[in-house]
C-alpha cells in the first residue's frame, strides 16, 4: 500500500467520522436583557403564538470538513416557541403582566429565519448562526387601536479550527451554543426597541 | 498508465475536491429590507398576516450566491507578542470585528472579541498516552505503515525532590526513578529499568530493502542503580530546567533467537547477562511554549557507557559481515547531543529558530549488530528527557546501524495560534552506516531531509503532530521517498 492509498483511506476515514446522523438539540435562552438595560415597565401584554415563516423544517445543517450537508440539526422545540418565550421572559422580567385578555398591548411576529450552518475554509471552521424576527405590535385604548411593525436580524458566529465539523460527540454543543448566541443577541436587539415603544405609548396616554 | 494509477488519481482527484472544494451557505439568508424604527402599520392587516397560518413553508428563492468571507479586522503580528509558556495560565483572544456574509447587510453587526482562559497546568505531573504512525511511500524496507503508541507518566513529589518518569508500552517500558529527599544538597539516589522484549523477529534494512538473512529476534532487560546530583536552574518551567549528572550500573540480559527467514550462514551469539557502567550529563535551559515545542534557550548533554558481556561469542551475518568476540564482547559508546531555540531576529515573537545536532561514536570495530548504536524516525524531540534521541525524520524506528554519526536539523517555526504552529525543517545527516558494506551492497554517509509539519493543540486536551517528510535518498538509498507522521497525544 503506498501513500496514495493511504491519504485516500485516511481521507475516507475522516469523511467518515463527520457526523451522519440528525441532532436533536434544545437551545436554552439564559440571558437577561431586560435587568441589562434597567428599563421597567407597567401593564398588560398578550403575545400571540409567533408564526413560523422559515423556509425549511429544521434548524441547522451539519456539514463535513468537506462542506458537503451531511446531516440537519432539529431543536427541541419548535423555534418560534423558543423565540416567544425568551420574549415573555424579558417583558416579564421588566414588569409587565402577561394575559389574554384585554390586555393594552397585543404582541405577534414572525421567525422568517432560525438557523445555524458551518462555513468551512482552509484555517477555520465558522459556525454561523441567523435568526430573523418581524415583531408587530397593537396598542389597544378606549377608542381605536394602532399597528406598528418592525424587523429585527440578528447573526452570530463562533470560530473553531476547521476539522471541528468532523467530530460528531463536540458538534451538537457549538451548533447549539450558536443559536443561543444569536438568540441572545437578537433580544439585545428586541427587547429595548420593544420597551422604547411601549413606554412611549405608555407616556402619551 | 495502469488501472491501479488510475483509480488511485481518480481517487486523489476527488478527494481533494471534497477537501478543497468551497464551501457555501445553503440555507441562511440575507435579512428582509431593514427598518431600524418602529413603522405604522394596519391593524386588521397585522391580524391577519401575523396570524393566519400556512400550511405550506413559505420556500423562498435565493437568486445569488452569496458573498460570505467574514471581514475580520486581524491586527498585524505584534513585535512586542509574547509567545504563552508551557503550563501557563492564559486567556486566548479571540478577534471579533465587523463580519458580513451578506452584501446587503449593514456593518453595524460587530460580533465581539471573546476571551477563553486556558487555566495553568501542572507540568510536573502528567498521565498521557501517545499514539501514532508512519506512513511511507515508497516502502521502506517492506513496511508501509508503523504504527507506535504507548503511555506515558510523569510524576514529582516532595518539592521536585522525587521524579519518576515511565514510558509504558508493555513490550518495551522504560522507568526511571530519581530520589534527593535524604539529604539538601541535591544528590540524589537512581532507580531504573528497561526492557525491549517485543516478540517478533527483526530484519535490518539494507538499501532500503529488507534483508531477510539478518532475521532474528533480540532484546534486552536491565535495571539501573545510580548516583547523582542534580539542580534546578532558574524559576520558569523549573521541572525542566535543571544541570544534573548520573552514574549509574546497570546489570542486564540480552538475547537473540532466529528468525524464520534467517541466512543458513548466519552464526548468532549466546544469549547473556551483562555489566554496563553509564556516565550522564545534562544541562537543560530551554523554555518550552504553550503545546511543549521548544522555545528559546538551550541544552546539552552527553552519554558514556561501557559495557561488558559474561560471555560472548563470534559470530556472522555473511561471509563478509562477522563480529569477533575478542572485538564485540566488551564494547564503549559515546553520545552528546546540544539544542538551542530563538527567536528570529527583527521579527515578533511568533517566528522561531530550532536548532538541533546530535552525535555519536563507537570504536572501530567495537561494535556489533546487537550494540551498535541506532538512528531512526520519530516525532522531534521537545521534553527534557527526550532530548538525546537522534531523530532521521522520515526513517523507520531504528533504521540505521550506525558505527559513528552527526546529525544536525535547523527548523524554522511560525505559530498560527497560541496552539497551533507550522514548521519546515531540513535534516542533514553524516555517519558511517555501513552495517553491511562490500562490493554489493553500499550504505551513503550524507544525505538531507526536508520536513513541514504542523503541531496543534486539539479538543479535549490533546496535541497532533502531522509531519510530511520528502527524503533525498537516505531512507531508501536508491531513491528519493515520503514519509507521512501523524501523532496524537492526550492527557489526562
Amino acid at each position: 500500500m503506498n501513500l496514495a492509498d493511504k491519504v485516500v483511506i485516511f481521507s475516507v476515514f475522516i469523511c467518515c467520522s463527520c457526523t451522519i446522523i440528525d441532532s436533536n438539540i434544545n437551545p436554552k435562552y439564559n440571558a437577561s436583557i431586560a435587568k441589562d438595560i434597567g428599563k421597567k415597565g407597567k401593564g398588560t401584554i398578550k403575545i400571540h403564538p409567533f408564526k413560523n415563516e422559515t423556509s425549511l423544517d429544521f434548524q441547522g445543517s451539519k456539514k463535513s470538513i468537506s462542506g458537503f450537508a451531511t446531516s440537519k440539526i432539529y431543536t427541541q422545540f419548535p423555534p418560534e416557541i423558543l423565540i416567544r418565550d425568551a420574549l415573555k421572559t424579558e417583558l416579564i422580567a421588566m414588569g409587565y403582566k402577561i394575559q389574554d385578555n384585554q390586555a393594552q398591548f397585543e404582541i405577534f411576529a414572525k421567525l422568517h429565519q432560525y438557523f445555524v450552518e458551518p462555513k468551512i475554509d482552509l484555517l477555520s471552521t465558522n459556525f454561523y448562526g441567523v435568526v430573523e424576527l418581524e415583531v408587530a405590535i397593537i396598542e389597544n385604548s378606549h377608542h381605536s387601536s394602532q399597528g406598528y411593525k418592525r424587523h429585527f436580524f440578528s447573526q452570530r458566529a463562533i470560530y473553531t479550527p476547521p476539522w471541528s465539523t468532523s467530530l460528531p460527540i463536540a458538534l451538537d454543543g457549538i451548533y447549539m451554543k450558536t443559536l443561543e448566541r444569536t438568540t441572545q443577541k437578537l433580544m439585545a436587539k428586541v427587547v429595548p426597541a420593544i420597551a422604547d415603544l411601549l413606554l412611549s405609548k405608555k407616556g402619551k396616554k | 498508465m495502469n488501472t491501479k494509477k488510475c483509480t488511485q488519481l481518480i481517487a486523489l482527484i476527488a478527494i481533494s475536491i471534497l477537501y478543497l472544494g468551497c464551501s457555501d451557505f445553503r440555507h441562511l439568508r440575507p435579512p428582509q429590507p431593514k427598518n431600524d424604527t418602529w413603522e405604522k402599520a394596519n391593524v386588521a392587516e397585522i391580524r391577519q398576516s401575523f396570524t393566519s397560518h400556512n400550511s405550506k413553508p413559505n420556500v423562498r428563492k435565493i437568486n445569488k450566491k452569496l458573498s460570505l468571507l467574514p471581514d475580520l479586522d486581524i491586527p498585524l503580528p505584534d513585535a512586542k507578542y509574547k509567545t504563552p509558556l508551557a503550563g501557563q495560565n492564559i486567556k486566548i483572544k479571540i478577534i471579533g470585528g465587523s463580519i458580513q456574509p451578506f452584501p446587503e447587510l449593514p456593518i453595524d453587526d460587530i460580533i465581539p472579541d471573546e476571551e477563553i482562559e486556558v487555566e495553568s497546568r501542572d507540568r510536573s505531573n502528567i498521565t498521557a498516552i501517545e499514539m501514532g504512525s508512519y506512513f511511507f511511500s515508497e516502502e521502506v524496507g517492506d513496511i508501509s505503515i508503523a504504527p507506535f503508541g504507548a503511555f506515558f507518566l510523569r510524576r514529582t513529589m516532595e518539592d521536585k525532590k522525587r521524579r519518576l518518569r515511565a514510558i509504558i508500552s508493555g513490550l518495551y517500558n522504560e522507568i526511571e526513578y530519581t530520589d534527593s529527599v535524604w539529604n539538601t544538597n541535591g544528590v540524589e539516589a537512581l532507580f531504573s529499568f528497561q526492557n525491549n522484549t517485543i516478540p517478533l523477529s527483526r530484519s535490518e534494512i539494507i538499501e532500503g530493502n529488507r534483508a531477510g538473512f539478518t532475521d532474528v529476534e533480540w532484546g534486552s532487560v536491565f535495571a539501573g542503580f545510580g548516583i547523582g546530583w542534580r539542580k534546578y536552574l532558574g524559576n520558569r518551567n523549573s521541572y525542566d530546567n535543571y544541570v544534573k549528572t548520573h552514574l549509574i550500573y546497570e546489570p542486564g540480559f540480552e538475547y537473540n533467537k532466529p528468525g524464520d527467514d534467517i541466512g543458513d550462514d548466519v552464526e548468532l551469539p549466546r544469549d547473556t547477562f551483562f555489566h554496563r557502567i553509564r556516565w550522564q550529563f545534562e544541562i537543560d535551559l530551554f523554555t518550552r511554549n504553550f503545546v511543549e515545542l521548544l522555545h528559546e534557550g538551550w541544552a546539552f548533554g552527553i552519554d558514556a557507557s561501557f559495557t561488558h558481556r559474561d560471555r560472548w561469542d563470534d559470530h556472522a551475518f555473511s561471509d563478509v559481515l562477522q563480529f569477533e568476540e575478542d572485538n564485540t564482547r566488551d564494547y564503549l559508546q559515546l553520545k552528546g547531543y546540544f539544542a538551542a531555540a530563538t527567536k528570529v531576529p527583527f521579527l515578533s515573537d511568533r517566528h522561531h529558530l530550532v536548532l538541533r545536532n546530535h552525535v555519536g561514536w563507537m570504536p572501530n570495530k567495537n561494535w556489533d549488530r546487537f550494540s551498535a548504536l541506532r538512528i531512526g524516525g520519530g516525532p522531534s524531540q521537545n521534553e527534557a528527557d527526550d532530548l538525546s534521541r537522534p531523530v532521521f525524520p522520515g526513517a523507520n524506528f531504528n533504521q540505521f546501524i550506525a558505527e559513528r554519526y552527526l546529525l544536525v536539523s535547523l527548523e524554522y517555526r511560525f505559530e498560527l495560534a497560541v496552539f497551533s504552529y507550522l514548521h519546515v525543517r531540513g535534516t542533514l545527516v553524516w555517519g558511517k552506516f555501513g552495517f553491511l558494506q562490500d562490493d554489493e551492497f553500499e550504505t551513503k554517509d550524507a544525505q538531507t531531509a526536508i520536513t513541514a509539519g504542523l503541531t496543534t493543540g486539539f479538543l479535549f486536551n490533546s496535541l497532533i503532530i502531522i509531519e510530511y517528510t520528502f527524503d533525498y535518498g537516505f531512507v531508501r538509498q536508491d531513491s528519493t521517498g515520503n514519509s507521512l507522521l501523524l501523532n496524537i497525544a492526550k492527557s489526562f
